[in-house]
């Protein structure tokens, strides 16, 4: 099995590169950051949701990935683990932002994202708004609903490999998969006005 | 009731395999044959592909960078100053709880530069001389100062050409 694209490169790390990393190799420390440096990215801008923040996560990651190389026993495949490690350091860094704002501002307040309304005119007619809008619909969605839409529909990763990597049954896969797509193909009708005669 | 309607409701939760027509699934045979529920299959499509493009969109890879800040080096070490290399030596000596080889204890180099030229410039406020740190020189001097440090902590001086100047750094072993 292997995952279709971002994680298809982190894919390529094999046990040979891993352990020669270890071992303080230059070159394959390079291929490793390589390699694994797109899968993660992409991780990290669907847990994330903003672009700059997902470079910085990125880069934690991939310091700690080095750092931690040793901490890779090899019984899981190195995708799990770096899926693993990403998570815990996006937990990690939540963690700390939300200390930082709870001493600057109100508690329990959430940055809002910024969408068109659904009877905007305007909607439909840029196509880049129309990125900006599907990214905000879909940056909406509860982060596991995200994970695993990435996973499952974007990058067409089977049930039980995402069930692996996210550590969750395969039956949850497919109940956040659905209502991911419910939500988010829903809020995108919603902002097409054009289809809303054709479709109610 | 129109005919489309139960079909919207497969829609929202359609494999995009089928929302494209293929098969010979109920929902794929009626969007062959029905034009609109078509071309709101089709914007569905059209829209995951650009949040799909949008997700991959990645910058440059600065792996330099990232090495750099891991304290990986991919140019060979230069040679360091008697006293430089014990200090490395201190930082050997602490535990690694992850087994870390060695990418933290080079880390550990930049760190403690950090800490020792912080160090001399609080020490040095009151002098206009530009602070200066000459290891290779202060290792010719005599012992220096005993260090005790507390549970849990670690220690390393680091001796400069200025006599008076002395620095002491404790971090945790951990």
């Amino acid at each position: 099995m292997s995952l279709r694209k971002g994680p298809a490169h982190a894919d390529e790390i094999g046990p040979d590169l891993v352990r020669n990393a270890r071992d303080g190799d230059p070159e394959a420390l390079r291929e490793l950051v390589e390699r694994a440096y797109p899968t993660v990215r992409r991780w990290a801008l669907v847990r994330t949701g903003d672009p700059a923040e997902a470079d910085d996560l990125t880069q934690d990651v991939m310091v700690h990935v080095i750092q931690r190389l040793d901490g890779f026993s090899g019984s899981s495949r190195f995708t799990t683990w770096l899926y693993t490690v990403t998570r815990n350091a996006a937990i990690d860094r939540l963690r700390r932002s939300n200390r930082r704002e709870s001493r600057l501002a109100e508690p329990g307040a959430h940055p809002v994202v910024a969408t068109s309304a659904p009877d905007d005119p305007s909607a439909g007619a840029d196509r880049h708004h129309i990125g900006d809008v599907v990214r905000a619909f879909f940056n909406e969605l509860p982060h596991r609903q995200r994970e695993v839409f990435d996973l499952a529909e974007l990058q067409g990763v089977p049930a039980a490999e995402i069930a692996e990597i996210l550590g969750i049954e395969a039956v949850s896969v497919r109940a956040h998969l659905f209502k991911a797509r419910r939500t988010l193909r829903a809020r995108i009708l919603e902002s097409h006005p054009e289809l809303a005669e054709e479709w109610t | 009731m129109s005919a489309c309607t139960p079909f919207r409701e497969l829609i929202l939760e359609a494999d995009p395999a089928e929302l494209r027509g293929e098969g010979n699934g109920a929902l794929a045979r009626h969007l062959r044959a029905c034009a609109p529920c078509a071309r709101v299959a089709a914007l569905l499509l059209e829209e995951t592909a650009r949040l799909d493009a949008l997700l991959e969109e990645a910058p440059h890879v600065d792996v330099a960078g990232i090495l750099a800040r891991a304290g990986v080096s991919s140019a060979p070490p230069a040679p360091a100053p008697e006293a430089a290399r014990s200090a490395t030596a201190a930082a050997r000596s602490v535990p690694d709880a992850v087994g870390t080889r060695f990418p933290r204890r080079r880390l550990w180099i930049p760190m403690a530069a950090a800490a020792a030229l912080a160090a001399i410039l609080l020490l040095r406020v009151p002098s206009v001389r530009p602070p200066r740190a000459s290891v290779a020189a202060a290792a010719e001097r005599p012992a220096p100062p005993l260090v005790e440090p507390a549970a849990g902590q670690n220690a390393a001086i680091l001796r400069t050409d200025d006599p008076e100047i002395t620095v002491i750094w404790l971090f945790p072993t951990g």
